[in-house]
């Protein structure tokens, strides 16, 4: 049975008798509009602001700074450490710590204190009493900003898990649908061959492979949508860098917003952490559509999101949250070096 | 020769290509036993008689008046309001100024035990999630290999039959015939391929999964102050439900646990909530992520704990301002406070 031009061609019409142009282009319209980008309904549960809610600190009284309770003049509060003597015999970072949660007067009050002799005085006590609580609240700042964020990254992951299993699901299907067509149209084929029936085996054939070919194309370009919302956003703060941020903790935005003692080569933790979201390629690549698109996304109040900018979201969120907990290293550093100058005035 | 293949291929690809039990190697056990935490002995020993379950009076004590109802609500949970409202009586006083601070001092360190409750039960959750994330790498690593190789085989079957039947132009008998196995065998290799998945025993006995769907007080798993936390109505929720109540609707409306009232709901449920059992990839996945979410409501602990502390040593600061006597410089402090 030799197969002929003719006669493949011909019979594609008798295959398919009703189907006319207007019924392919409708199913052409109908795969390729729903075949590869859906716009998801958010669910109940991500509709209301409960879940947002939960993950907000209650923050009160947070604007009110310790170290402008601590005594006048007050116009020291505005820059607490320009002007004041620089504590004597403790390292960069954990200079940077006490500047943090604002305790560098105490540190040099202890120092001075110290340096009288008088190593079992009430004042050196209440001194010493009042730096770790000041680094106690440090240490719940962070714990408490990080509990924040990673609340926020779960929410996100949550929200991109729901896409992905969508996305997989859809992939899945089609990707069988198009290896199911192939193969009944090869067992078709190859049964219409044996009948003798020419046409219809070159029918099935063609058809078949077109069909499976459609599928499979479809199922490299499934994209599923969902609309996020997040008024509060922690990653627009750091993108803007504002001078006082309503978002994040004093202490903790006074660390990330910092120029670091020489560790940091003039840079701030905030412009490290915009650094390497850039760089690994978070926000697209630099100047391109993907780029002005995830910008104008991730640091906005919210819109209609694919999977990889939730991805994305998630993984910026835990970059913060792991920076933001690089400030123990430091007010470890702090409470470290404080027991030592105890024991040696001891 | 060629039936006895026929016969076994379909065989092979419903019992080996589609699910299959791996073996669980010795460190899913070991590990477990890592993760939980060594002394358990003085963890629910009281420090004083100060830490007991607080009456109403208890509630509308001195501290209502001076504390906000965030720092009530968690010296309440840590059951030192007593202290708190004994400190607020001590402060109004302005007496004995070594009593103050002796009270405060107090307060701090349970502020600080109960940071370090929640640092400890979130340490033991993360250790158990990367317990879950190691297996599901391995899971997940043999399922793509198996899936990759089942579609290769199928794209080359399908390409070598095409070569065949089509590339040589001949058409004869047994061309057509391999014509049709080579399409069924193209249908079976590349469906199966979607629906390959390996599974393995995962043994979870200390779940803290299980008590928190359970509901049931358990020290043994939860820090008394945590459990409180997270079972008593929370204002972070609009319906003042606790956190525990809205994480367990969060599962549900979530569909983690398969659509209510499925077979796959109840099989779903007896693994996650049980002592363990065999796992495929995306249930590892999803007790992974249930994990987290726990860990994540825990967490939150830590903000309620920052509030109680930055107000004791805001009244400590403001008490000092008022005896140095620094009118100006008070009332400063109480528009900051009050913006």
């Amino acid at each position: 049975m030799k197969k002929d031009a003719a006669t493949t061609r011909s019979p594609l019409s008798s295959a398919f008798p009703k189907t006319g142009p207007p019924l392919h282009s409708a199913v052409i319209l109908a795969l390729l509009l729903s075949g590869c980008s859906r716009l998801l309904q958010p669910t109940d549960h991500e509709k209301s602001i409960s879940f947002e809610l939960r993950c907000m600190p209650p923050s009160v009284y947070r604007g009110v700074s310790l170290a402008m309770l601590d005594g006048p003049p007050i116009e020291k509060s505005a820059a607490p450490t320009e002007g004041f003597p620089e504590p004597k015999g403790f390292s960069d970072r954990a200079l940077d710590a006490a500047y943090a949660i604002q305790a560098l007067s105490l540190l040099s009050e202890l120092h001075a204190v110290q340096q009288k002799g008088d190593a079992d005085s009430i004042t050196l006590l209440s001194i010493r009493e009042k730096l770790i609580g000041r680094v106690l609240l440090g240490i719940e700042e962070v714990n408490s900003l990080a509990a924040e964020i990673e609340c926020q990254a779960d929410r996100v992951n949550q929200v991109a898990d729901r896409l992905q299993d969508e996305n997989a699901d859809r992939v899945r299907y089609e990707t069988l649908g198009a290896i199911v067509v192939a193969g009944a149209a090869a067992v078709a084929s190859g049964g219409a061959a044996l009948a003798g029936l020419t046409a219809l085996e070159a029918a099935t054939a063609i058809g078949g492979g077109t069909v499976a070919a459609g599928l499979g194309t479809l199922a490299l370009f499934v994209e599923t949508r969902q609309e996020y919302r997040h008024p509060r956003n922690l990653l627009r703060e750091i993108w803007q860098g504002p001078r006082t941020s309503r978002l994040f903790p004093p202490s903790v935005w006074r660390y990330l917003t910092r120029q670091g003692r020489g560790k940091l080569n003039g840079h701030t933790y905030r412009t490290e952490l915009i650094k390497s979201w850039q760089q690994e390629g978070r926000l697209g690549e630099p100047g391109s559509d993907i780029e002005h698109k995830r910008v104008a996304l991730l640091f906005s109040d919210g819109g209609v999101y694919e999977l990889q900018d939730l991805r994305a979201r998630a993984e910026m969120l835990e970059l913060l949250a792991g920076l933001v907990k690089l400030m123990h290293q430091d007010l470890e550093m702090l409470v470290r070096q404080v027991l030592i100058q105890d024991a040696l005035v001891r | 020769m060629p039936k006895f293949v026929w016969l076994l291929l379909p065989l092979y690809l419903s019992a080996n290509g589609c699910t299959s039990t791996l073996p669980p190697p010795k460190s899913t056990y070991t590990f477990d036993r890592g993760c939980t935490p060594r002394e358990a002995t003085f963890k629910n020993m009281p420090f004083s008689n100060a830490e007991t379950a607080p009456s109403e009076a208890t509630r509308d004590g001195e501290a209502k008046k001076y504390y906000s109802p965030i720092a009530l609500h968690i010296a309440d949970v840590m059951q030192v309001l007593p202290l708190l409202n004994r400190l607020a009586l001590l402060e109004r006083a302005h007496e004995d100024a070594a009593e103050v601070e002796r009270v405060r001092q107090k307060l701090l360190n349970m502020v600080q035990l109960a940071a370090l409750e929640v640092s400890s039960l979130v340490a033991e959750l993360e250790c158990e999630v990367h317990r879950a994330d190691e297996v599901q790498d391995r899971l997940k690593d043999i399922q793509f290999t198996r899936s990759m190789s089942q579609t290769l085989l199928a794209i080359v079957i399908g390409g070598f039959i095409d070569a065949i039947t089509g590339g040589f132009n001949i058409a004869t008998g047994a061309i057509n015939v391999i014509s049709v196995t080579g399409g069924t065998l193209e249908i079976l290799f590349g469906a199966s391929a979607n629906f390959t998945k390996v599974r393995q025993e995962f043994r979870h006995p200390h779940n803290h999964l299980e008590r928190i769907w359970n509901g049931d007080v358990s020290r043994e798993y939860y820090p008394p102050r945590v459990w409180r936390f997270l079972t008593w109505p929370s204002s972070r929720d609009q319906e003042g439900r606790s956190l525990r109540d809205v994480l367990v609707a969060t599962w549900q409306e979530e569909g983690r646990l398969g659509k209510p009232g499925s077979r796959r709901e109840q099989e779903r449920k007896s693994l996650l909530f049980g002592s363990g059992g065999i796992y495929d990839a995306d249930d590892l996945h999803i007790r992974e992520a249930m994990l987290q979410q726990l860990e994540s409501i825990i967490q939150l602990m830590h903000q309620d704990l920052e509030t109680l502390t930055r107000e004791l040593l805001i009244h400590q600061a403001m008490e000092e301002a008022m005896e140095h006597s620094a009118l100006p410089h008070f009332q400063a402090i109480q528009r900051t406070a009050s913006t």
